[in-house]
């Protein structure tokens, strides 16, 4: 059975659970904020990162292709990466993408699908003890669908 | 409490709906005893079991004081019979891996929390006046005689105001059969509950107060339970 | 609610599942149970029935552990070629096939491949964002042992800088991986090519190397490798040693592109997570290499075994079903056994849901009893079979239940034991007076 599915049903149980229907709650779920949004011109982080720090967030994106697999971890990316000749210039890049920290297993996505990874907002320079990746911008106990 | 029986018109059919007996009138003052008899086949036991409540098919009127068990739904007849009567097997039907207490006091464990002491102090002490000194050991490794007064004590720990026995003697050997027969009617006389017995053992139903003979799906004199004196003289003089 | 819920740490999150599948159940049992004393008529029960329990129980446990070891076998599967995996984050290679190249460099699987020369080593070398750039030269061999040659760096970059003993110095020293039968002190002459032909006298190269250090256990089939200096592989084939002459005794970067003999591969490694998608898509523009992560070859590959998985997980499940199906059944006859003893409890008053009580509990037992068993054999299984996978590749599979086998056992549970009204209801059909006589 899928994971996805069964967060699903999981979160419809603890809906049914407090004896409050789920749609209520979603339809009161906050806003999906966008990648770039989250970044400033000058490349360090935006007013609106820096407000949501420490917040649970919502972003949309596409998961990159894994650096890693099996683990807890993946890169969101503004656009779907595939490898294209002519439009990637290393200036676009670190602005493109969010790495997400996972509650569970990275269960991949194909890059070119539409995903939102929703997680705690964490900013700063951080290097991953385990991969030894430093990131500026990270989603943290995250979780997507 | 004791319980009058009281039965008039009393018609029991088979599933198929063909007649299985016909009782006109049976009459049984409390804590009397009665013994049905006749040749297999006869009715006899479909008398008892009707008389217990165990039937469905019935017409007619089995009256235990006020209560009309004719009328009653499945689920009452059996709150009835939790309540007032005890029944007693030709097999026994014990649980074999339990042991004598367990058995005796089998209706200690779906009856209410407060009653059940009460109940297993009755099967110990009903246990011990039958005369079964290990009270914990598994049935299993009693004998026939043994095992039938498990199954009395049990019939009496939850103090019936009737006792209902099918044939109680007939898996028994001749010795342990009269030994069981009078510890039943005695303790039925003690305790002043109505026994009805169902047997082809004479010696039984000589020691009960009224003999019913059934022959053919209806009492053998039309007169029914009017005339058991006479089938009892018979009795006496076998 | 949503944010409570995604806070929450996976073991409870995993709990209130389990629980979600459950509560019916522990509901069933608990309407049915209350205010009776009916565990010691179950026992017995059980005691009476013994071997047929017994039976039912194994053949529950059989089909729970089946499911549960496969899965957990296939992760255990993932995890474990993943972890192999770890330390190869970008590979460049020229091109061709993803998959082979992954098998060569991070499997050392022997195969057939093409070199990358001096100055694209020397284009990735000094690129800014490359934090390690190491040429893997592998396709000699010693006895069993892949024998390849890269730096010093990449040595410690495999071993996160544990080697016991020391790096080498010289060009003719080796660093050996845990399982590779040699020990610090120890001299070999690596053969030209890797298996069975390979260590023939007359293929063997006139080269001595004597091992300085040993690798700790990585999981992964460089634990049976021989580490050398590129160099050193370059030199036994007659090759420039990758540096000018007048430098002829350096080892490690920087090479001189001019005296590149090539590399078969490449392992690049960068600090800055985006870097390395950067890398990626640079190295692959150009015509002369191709760049792949190959962990997401690795998990394109899982995605077939993924749904190789789901349609084996279907099959454990209906097989599971089947399973439970014959066993409901089969304790469907079983009433049959005890009808006399059901008979007896109505005569003596019983209400209705006592007896359901007593048939419901009973199958209860048996059904939770092999479930839990089942967990225990897929466990025992799964970890036979892994041990059999890491003795045959290398690759160190370690299979542990996780919360999937336990949701799936749990959602089997909570469905058989629902079903398991059915032969409590068929009790009360049964006819009475009929079991009552003899």
């Amino acid at each position: 059975m899928n994971r996805r599915t069964f967060l699903a049903s999981g979160l419809a149980t603890a809906g049914l659970l407090v004896g409050t229907p789920l749609v209520s709650r979603l339809a009161q779920a906050d806003t999906v904020i966008k990648l770039r949004d989250l970044y400033a011109r000058d490349r360090g982080v935006s007013d609106l990162a820096l407000s949501l720090e420490g917040k649970r967030i919502t972003v949309d994106g596409f998961m990159a292709p894994p650096l890693k697999a099996e683990s807890e971890f993946f890169v969101l990316t503004r656009i779907p990466m595939a490898v294209c000749p002519f439009c990637e210039t290393e200036a676009d890049w670190p602005d493109d993408i969010l790495a997400v920290y996972t509650k569970r297993t990275v269960d991949v996505v194909p890059f070119n699908i539409r995903l939102q990874a929703r997680g705690v907002l964490e900013l700063g320079s951080y290097r991953d003890p385990e991969t030894g990746f430093l990131s500026m911008v990270r989603l943290a106990d995250a979780s997507y669908s | 409490m004791t319980l009058a029986l009281d039965v008039l018109a009393l018609k029991v059919s088979a599933d198929s709906g063909q007649p299985l007996l016909e009782i006109p009138h049976l009459a049984l003052a409390p804590g009397r005893s009665l013994g049905i008899r006749g040749p297999s086949g006869a009715g006899k036991s479909t008398l008892l079991y009707a008389l217990s409540g165990l039937l469905d098919r019935l017409e007619g009127h089995i009256g235990w004081g006020d209560t009309n068990l004719v009328e009653l739904s499945q689920r009452r007849r059996a709150a009835f019979r939790e309540r007032h009567v005890g029944m007693i097997f030709q097999d026994f039907l014990l649980f074999e891996e339990l042991d004598a207490l367990t058995n005796a006091g089998l209706s200690a464990l779906f009856r209410p929390r407060r009653e059940r002491a009460g109940i297993r102090a009755r099967a110990a002490e009903h246990l011990q006046r039958l005369g079964i000194q290990d009270a914990t050991r598994r049935v299993a490794s009693f004998s026939g005689g043994e095992r039938q007064r498990v199954a009395v004590a049990r019939a009496l720990a939850a103090n019936p105001d009737i006792l209902l026995a099918d044939e109680p003697t007939a898996s028994l050997h001749r010795s342990a059969a009269d030994a069981l027969s009078q510890d039943l009617v005695a303790l039925a006389r003690d305790a002043g509950t109505s026994l009805i017995v169902v047997s082809h053992d004479e010696r039984l139903l000589a020691c009960m107060d009224e003999v019913l003979t059934i022959a053919d799906g209806r009492p053998a004199d039309p007169a029914g339970a009017d005339n058991t004196d006479a089938d009892k003289r018979i009795v006496d003089h076998a | 609610m949503r944010d409570f819920w995604d806070g929450l740490p996976i073991v409870a999150q995993e709990m209130l599942l389990l629980g979600a599948w459950l509560l019916p159940i522990l509901l069933i049992g608990a309407a049915l149970l209350y205010g009776f004393a009916a565990t010691r008529l179950i026992r017995a029960m059980l005691w009476r029935f013994r071997w047929a329990n017994l039976t039912f129980v194994v053949l529950i446990a059989v089909a729970v552990g089946m499911g549960s070891a496969l899965i957990a076998q296939e992760r255990g599967l993932r995890q474990g070629s993943a972890k192999a995996a770890d330390k190869f984050d970008l590979l460049v290679t020229p091109p061709g096939s993803e998959m082979t190249m992954m098998l060569a460099a991070v499997y050392l699987q022997p195969s057939d491949v093409g070199l990358l020369d001096g100055p694209t080593y020397q284009q990735i070398a000094r690129h800014e964002r490359v934090e390690i750039a190491a040429p893997l030269a592998f396709g000699d061999s010693y006895r069993q042992s892949p024998v390849v040659g890269t730096t010093a760096e990449f040595t410690r970059h495999l071993t996160d800088d544990s080697v016991e003993g020391r790096l080498w110095n010289t060009t003719y020293e080796a660093v050996v991986g845990a399982a590779a039968g040699l020990a610090i002190g120890d001299t070999f002459q690596p053969s030209h090519g890797v298996g069975e032909e390979a260590g023939l006298e007359a293929d063997s190269h006139d080269a001595h190397f004597e091992v300085v250090g040993r690798m700790p256990r990585t999981g992964s089939p460089w634990d049976r490798a021989i580490l050398v200096p590129v160099e050193a592989v370059w030199e036994v084939h007659g090759l420039a040693n990758g540096h000018a002459p007048e430098r002829r005794d350096q080892l490690g970067p920087p090479f001189d592109a001019d005296y590149f003999p090539g590399t078969p591969a490449i392992i690049v490694k960068a600090e800055e997570l985006w870097a390395n998608y950067a890398l990626r898509s640079e190295f692959s523009r150009n015509e002369n290499t191709m760049a792949f992560f190959p962990a997401t070859v690795l998990t394109d590959l899982y995605r077939v075994m993924g749904d190789v998985r789901q349609a084996m997980s279907i099959t454990t499940l209906v097989t599971q079903m089947l399973v439970a199906a014959s066993v409901l059944l089969a304790l469907l006859i079983l009433s049959r056994l005890f009808a006399r003893q059901m008979a007896l409890l109505r005569a003596l008053g019983a209400p209705n849901r006592f007896l359901m009580a007593v048939v419901w509990g009973y199958c209860a037992v048996l059904i939770l009893g092999g479930t839990l068993l089942g967990l225990g054999v897929g466990q025992g299984a799964a970890s036979v079979l892994s041990a059999v996978i890491t003795q045959r590749t290398d690759i160190l599979v370690e299979a542990r239940l996780g919360w999937q086998e336990i949701r799936l056992a749990a959602a089997f549970a909570g469905i058989t034991l629902a079903l398991a009204m059915l032969p409590a209801l068929a009790v009360l059909r049964q006819p009475t007076v009929t079991h009552l006589r003899s």
